[in-house]
């Protein structure tokens, strides 16, 4: 079963939407949905790997598969190593051949309006 | 009078800078100073009972989180006499063992491989060393999946408190991780060997005081008192005595020095003091790749991680195989004889030794702490040896570009593998030259 792998922090309000849309979803079709605890969760995934997150700059929910359009963020140390990090590497070294990143509208607070926006893009995948 | 300013030292744990000043051809100052916010966690954790510290002082660090979890914990059960079980001490031999494994692997292939094989970060050294990527995020993920599997979380374990651990996991699933680590034994092999080959700078400082931990029976980890190459030897419970910490002007980190000298603590100084009691698997690749130990080549530091990779794999493979880990009830302090206790532990981290030093009250409440970061000890090292490798460079070539004496400045602080963040705590040069 796919996994999508919801990130984000439950205690900062504009950071929090797709946790709480995994708390709410668990599955939709044959996609199970995880709160990501760690960016190196993704390190376990092969061929494609799916992702539900806050994206500023986007209007509408939608997907992002193009990777150019991962910025990758300057990582000074361990610390900074970050998802975007991660999926550079994964995708660079061929372990990863798509990227799928479900993107939530940066402020929408709306999880019922969300989740059904969610189920129409799942329903033709 | 030359000053160079580097303003940042990329990939080390945490923000430093550098201040370098050259008079006639000769580094005469050198100078390290962490410019991170001061953190307060001796202070944050004071009032706090027993129970409630160790997960605040895990978050010390990010990447040393178990680490500075068992630190804590061993602390606490010395202070208020809690005795640990064997099950319980192989449980956070096999949690900080995961974490070393992923320090390590982070560190020499993210920020340090890319130094050696002329490219700005690991991103860009993918993809030309595509493999080797891939083996170290394999590597990392099976480190990931072992501290998951004993902490609870591959990140702030919650599973070990001050008395024993509150979950065991099912034994289907150490059976699994144990698999996993079997099969990542050959990539770590692969990392030894390419680390091994790498053309580091024909650089020493023989002087240098390596300190570790030392146990007789086995590789140095939780326990054992504290050695040098020079003789020096005494318990953890002594460490006021021997190591001297101090403030430096316009620095928020603090330094450390042993005796009046600086000292190096970490990868390069555990082998070096206790190659012997390395795997059978890593003595036998040491001398296969005709590795020269011990040494005081600190760009060698990164080759030691990678040789401790492959130790503690094996070290946690076999403790997988004769385990057979069952719940037991948390070990509870005894408040009866109503007296103010003291404790302290010392134990070995990916970077060093790291103490944690708590006294509590009669009833178990923390009223003092002090928490040495092996980063703090060695930053009186790094001083030296930038100063001591720079001289040497210059004696040979004068008239070299300052861009590549800054590359050099670089390479040799991330061969120290530095938490800033921890010592307080990226990296800025000042150079001066006269």
């Amino acid at each position: 079963m796919p996994k999508i792998y919801c990130f984000g922090n439950e205690f900062i309000p504009d950071d929090d939407i797709a946790v709480l849309l995994a708390n709410k979803i668990k599955r939709i079709n044959h996609f199970e949905f995880i709160k990501a605890e760690s960016p190196m969760e993704i390190l376990a995934e092969k061929e494609e790997l799916w992702i539900l997150d806050v994206v500023k700059g986007v209007s509408k929910t939608k997907i992002i598969d193009n990777p150019q359009q991962l910025k990758l963020t300057h990582s000074l140390t361990c610390h900074d190593l970050d998802v975007g990090f991660y999926l550079k590497l994964l995708l660079e070294t061929g372990k990863l051949k798509m990227v799928r990143i479900i993107a939530l509208p940066y402020g929408e607070k709306n999880i019922n309006a969300l989740e059904k926006e969610i189920v129409k893009i799942l329903k033709k995948k | 009078m030359k000053k160079i300013t580097l303003n940042h030292i990329t990939k080390v744990e945490g923000h430093a800078e550098v201040n370098i000043q050259i008079a006639d051809g000769i580094v005469d100052q050198c100078h390290v100073h962490s410019v991170e916010g001061a953190r307060h966690f001796e202070s944050i954790i004071k009032g706090r009972k027993y129970d409630e510290i160790t997960l605040i002082t895990s978050r010390i660090c990010g990447i040393c989180s178990c680490g500075h979890t068992i630190a804590s914990i061993q602390a606490i059960e010395n202070a208020l006499h809690i005795e640990s079980t064997l099950q319980t001490r192989l449980l956070r031999e096999l949690v900080t063992i995961g974490e070393r494994i992923r320090s390590h692997a982070s560190h020499i292939y993210f920020f340090s491989l890319p130094d050696y094989l002329g490219y700005g970060n690991a991103v860009e050294m993918a993809k030309e060393y595509g493999q080797e990527v891939k083996d170290c995020l394999e590597i990392i993920r099976v480190g990931n999946q072992l501290i998951e599997l004993v902490g609870g979380r591959d990140m702030h374990p919650f599973v070990p408190v001050a008395g024993g651990f509150t979950k065991i996991s099912k034994p289907k699933d150490f059976l699994r991780v144990k698999k996993e680590l079997t099969k990542i034994l050959p990539l770590i092999e692969k990392t030894v060997t390419l680390f091994a080959g790498l053309s580091v700078p024909d650089y020493e400082k023989p002087d240098t005081v390596f300190l570790s931990l030392e146990n007789q029976k086995t590789f140095p980890l939780h326990t054992g008192k504290i050695i040098s190459n020079t003789g020096i030897e005494f318990p953890p419970e002594q460490y006021e005595e021997f190591i001297n910490e101090y403030f430096e002007k316009g620095s928020s980190a603090k330094f450390a020095t042993i005796k009046g000298k600086e000292f190096m603590t970490g990868a390069l100084a555990r082998i070096n003091n206790d190659e012997d009691k390395l795997s059978p698997r890593v003595k036998k690749l040491i001398q296969k790749l005709n590795i020269k130990l011990p040494s005081a080549n600190l760009f060698l530091n990164n080759l030691a991680q990678a040789l401790e990779i492959l130790h503690w794999t094996d070290r946690a493979v076999s403790i997988l195989e004769k385990a057979d880990f069952k719940p037991e009830p948390i070990k509870k302090p005894d408040f009866k004889n109503g007296k103010e206790r003291r404790g302290i532990s010392a134990i070995e981290v990916p970077r060093g030794i790291l103490f944690h030093d708590y006294t509590f009250t009669k009833d178990g409440i923390l009223k003092k702490a002090n928490i040495i970061t092996p980063t703090v000890q060695n930053l009186p090292d790094m001083e030296m040896n930038l100063k001591t490798y720079l001289n040497q460079i210059l004696k040979k070539e004068p008239k070299k570009p300052k861009e590549e004496l800054v590359l050099e400045i670089e390479k040799m602080v991330r061969s120290f593998d530095p938490c800033f963040s921890c010592s307080t705590h990226f990296l800025k040069i000042n150079w001066t030259e006269k």
